[in-house]
C-alpha cells in the first residue's frame, strides 16, 4: 500500500474568521477602610462604567474583600485564573492592569526566545530515515 | 568587647572585705547574735554602702579600707618590698600612706579635730552608731510614708444620703470623666442642638431667619453677633417668617422688607433688652430651643413667601455678617461648618447648598448606588457583601447538591431540612 501524506484539514485558530476572548470574568475587590483602596475606589467610581461598556463580553463583579488589599482577578475559559494586587494604585495603573488581565490567554507565562513562532506545520514535513531515496555506503 | 559586671568590680570587692571584720569583732563570742546586735536594717542594695564608704562624711568615712590581721607583720612585708623597689630603706618614697587619719601629709583643719576625738571611741561604739544611723533612716522613711497615705486625718465624714454626692453611671458622666482623664476641656453642651436639622424646607427657613436678624441690626447698626446671644429670646418672634428678604440694587447686601413698620422696632427692642441682660448672664450657656422647636416654628411658610427673587445672589463676603449669619444658622439647625467652608462661601445660595447638601456616603456600594452608572451596564454585578464561597456555590448551583451529600451522611447539623 502506498504511503500517502496526510489530508490537510482545515483547523480553527482563534482570530481566524472568529475571535473569541479568552477571560470571561473580571472580579473587581476592595475595601471601604484601608487606605490602599483608595486608588481602587476611585477606578470602580469613575472608570469601571465605561471600561464595562468597552467589554460587554465579559463579566465583571465589584465586590468587597474587608481589611484586605485590593485585587483584581481574572477568570478564562480554559479554567485558570489571574489575580493582580492593586494596593495603593491610581486609577491609570489600575485600568493598565484590567487591561492585561483582559488580553491575558489564562495560560500560564512562557518565555519567548525567537522572534517569530509560527503554529502551522513545517511544508517539508519531519525527516524520516525510511523514506524517501536509499543511500548505500 | 569584653565587659566586666559590676558585682566584680574592685570597690565592690573591697567593700566585702569592709564588712567582714565588723560582725567579727564584736564582743559576743556567738556569731548570730554578733549579727543580731549590729542590727543592720533590711536588705539594703550594695550601692549605698558604696555611696557611704566614699561620702563626703568624715564619720563614715573614718576607718580604713583595707584592715590587715597581723599589721606588724604586713608592715614588715611591706618595707622588705618597698626596699627592693626603691634600693634600701632611706629612699623609700611615699611610704606614708596619706589617705591614713594619722597621715602627717592630711591637711590640717576642721575634721581632724574631729577625727582625732572620734579616733578614740571604741570601735564597737562605731559600729552601734552606724546601725543605729541605719535604723533612724529607716524609721524616718517609715513614719513619712505613713504621713503621706494616711487614709484617715480626721477629714472623712461617712454620708448619710446620697444629696451632694457625685453622681457617676450615665453615659454623659463617663464621657465628661474621660474627658477629663485625657485632660481635655469639657465644652458643655448646648450651643448647637445636640440633632441637626435635614429638612431642606426647614433648612431654608432658618437661613432666612438669620438672615433677616442679621441685616436688620445691621441697617439700625447695632452690635450683630446679638442675633446668636440666646437662642430662646426670639421664639416669639414668629411674625419673621413674614419677612421678606431679597438682594438690594448693588447685589452686596439685602434688603428686610417687614410687612408690618412695628415688627421692626419689635425685634430691635427685644435684641436690646437681650443686649441688656447679657452682661449679667452667661449668655451663650445653654440654648432654650432645640432642633424640633426650631423646625416647628420654622416651617410655618413656604419659601416663595419669604424670599424675593434673586435672593440666592446675597452676599456676606462681610466678615462681621458672614460670622453672624453662619454662626446663627449653625445655632439653629445644629450644623456645624468649618473653617474652610466659611472661607469659600460668599453667597447665601452658596451657604445654603452647603448646609442642604447630602452627607458623603460611608461605604462605596451606597456611592456606586447613589451615582446608578455602574448598574446602568449590563454586564456589571455589585455585590454589597463579601462574596464567600458558599455564595460561590450558591451561584452555579452547587450548594443543593452539597448539602444534599452532607445531609444524607448525617453531618449537617442545625440547617433546614
Amino acid at each position: 500500500m502506498p504511503l500517502s501524506a496526510v489530508k490537510a484539514v482545515a483547523k480553527g485558530q482563534n482570530g481566524v474568521g472568529a475571535f473569541i476572548l479568552q477571560c470571561k470574568r473580571l472580579d473587581f475587590h476592595y475595601c471601604d477602610w484601608a487606605g490602599s483602596s483608595r486608588g481602587m475606589n476611585a477606578f470602580i467610581q469613575k472608570r469601571l462604567p465605561q471600561f464595562a461598556r468597552e467589554n460587554p463580553q465579559i463579566e465583571i463583579t465589584v465586590s468587597p474583600r474587608p481589611h484586605k488589599h485590593p485585587v483584581v482577578k481574572g477568570h478564562y475559559i480554559n479554567g485558570r485564573e489571574k489575580a493582580v494586587c492593586v494596593r495603593n494604585m491610581t486609577t491609570e495603573m489600575i485600568l493598565e492592569k484590567a487591561s492585561l488581565l483582559r488580553d491575558a490567554s489564562g495560560e500560564k507565562l512562557k518565555r519567548v526566545n525567537k522572534p517569530v513562532t509560527s503554529v502551522n506545520e513545517s511544508v517539508r514535513g519531519i525527516w524520516s530515515p525510511y523514506h524517501g531515496a536509499q543511500y548505500k555506503i | 568587647m569584653r565587659r566586666i559586671s559590676r558585682p566584680q568590680q574592685p570597690i565592690d570587692l573591697l567593700l566585702t572585705s569592709f564588712r567582714r571584720p565588723q560582725t567579727q569583732s564584736s564582743s559576743s563570742p556567738c556569731l548570730v547574735c554578733n549579727f543580731r546586735a549590729i542590727s543592720f536594717p533590711k536588705a539594703r542594695h550594695p550601692s549605698t554602702y558604696v555611696a557611704a564608704r566614699f561620702s563626703t562624711s568624715t564619720r563614715l568615712r573614718q576607718e580604713p579600707i583595707f584592715k590587715p590581721k597581723n599589721p606588724e607583720k604586713a608592715k614588715a612585708f611591706t618595707d622588705s618590698i618597698q626596699a627592693k623597689l626603691w634600693g634600701g630603706q632611706e629612699n623609700v618614697l611615699g611610704r606614708e600612706d596619706p589617705y591614713d587619719r594619722n597621715s602627717p601629709m592630711r591637711v590640717p583643719g576642721g575634721g581632724k579635730a574631729e577625727n582625732e576625738v572620734e579616733a578614740k571611741r571604741p570601735q564597737i561604739v562605731e559600729e552601734e552608731e552606724v546601725s543605729e544611723k541605719y535604723a533612724d533612716e529607716l524609721a524616718e522613711e517609715s513614719h513619712s510614708t505613713e504621713d503621706e497615705y494616711s487614709p484617715d486625718h480626721g477629714r472623712y465624714e461617712e454620708a448619710k444620703t446620697w444629696h451632694g454626692l457625685e453622681r457617676v453611671g450615665s453615659k454623659e458622666w463617663a464621657e465628661e470623666y474621660q474627658d477629663q482623664e485625657r485632660g481635655r476641656l469639657h465644652f458643655r453642651r448646648g450651643y448647637l442642638p445636640s440633632t441637626k436639622i435635614t429638612d431642606p424646607e426647614a433648612l431654608d427657613a432658618a437661613l432666612h431667619r438669620a438672615i433677616a436678624e442679621v441685616f436688620t441690626l445691621q441697617k439700625v447698626g447695632m452690635d450683630l453677633g446679638l442675633t446668636s446671644k440666646r437662642a430662646g429670646s426670639q421664639n416669639d418672634l414668629g411674625f419673621i417668617q413674614s419677612v421678606k428678604v431679597g438682594p438690594s440694587k448693588d447685589g452686596n447686601s439685602a434688603i428686610v422688607e417687614f410687612s408690618d413698620s412695628t415688627n421692626e422696632s419689635e425685634i430691635v427692642q427685644a435684641l436690646e433688652a437681650l443686649a441688656k441682660t447679657s452682661n449679667s448672664v452667661d449668655t451663650e450657656s445653654s440654648p432654650d430651643i432645640g432642633p424640633e422647636e426650631a423646625s416647628s416654628v420654622l416651617e410655618t411658610t413656604t419659601q416663595s413667601q419669604r424670599w424675593k427673587e434673586g435672593w440666592q445672589s446675597i452676599s456676606i463676603s462681610d466678615p462681621d455678617v458672614k460670622f453672624a449669619v453662619v454662626k446663627r444658622l449653625m445655632q439653629l439647625t445644629g450644623h456645624r461648618l468649618s473653617d474652610p467652608v466659611i472661607q469659600d462661601t460668599n453667597t447665601i445660595g452658596q451657604l445654603l447648598a452647603r448646609i442642604t447638601a447630602p452627607p458623603k456616603p460611608k461605604k462605596l456600594v451606597e456611592a456606586i448606588q447613589g451615582d446608578g452608572r455602574l448598574q446602568a451596564v449590563s454586564n456589571v454585578k455589585v455585590s454589597g457583601q463579601r462574596v464567600t464561597p458558599m455564595d460561590k456555590e450558591q451561584e452555579v448551583g452547587r450548594l443543593k447538591v452539597i448539602e444534599y451529600a452532607l445531609r444524607e451522611r448525617g453531618l449537617l447539623v442545625g440547617a433546614p431540612s
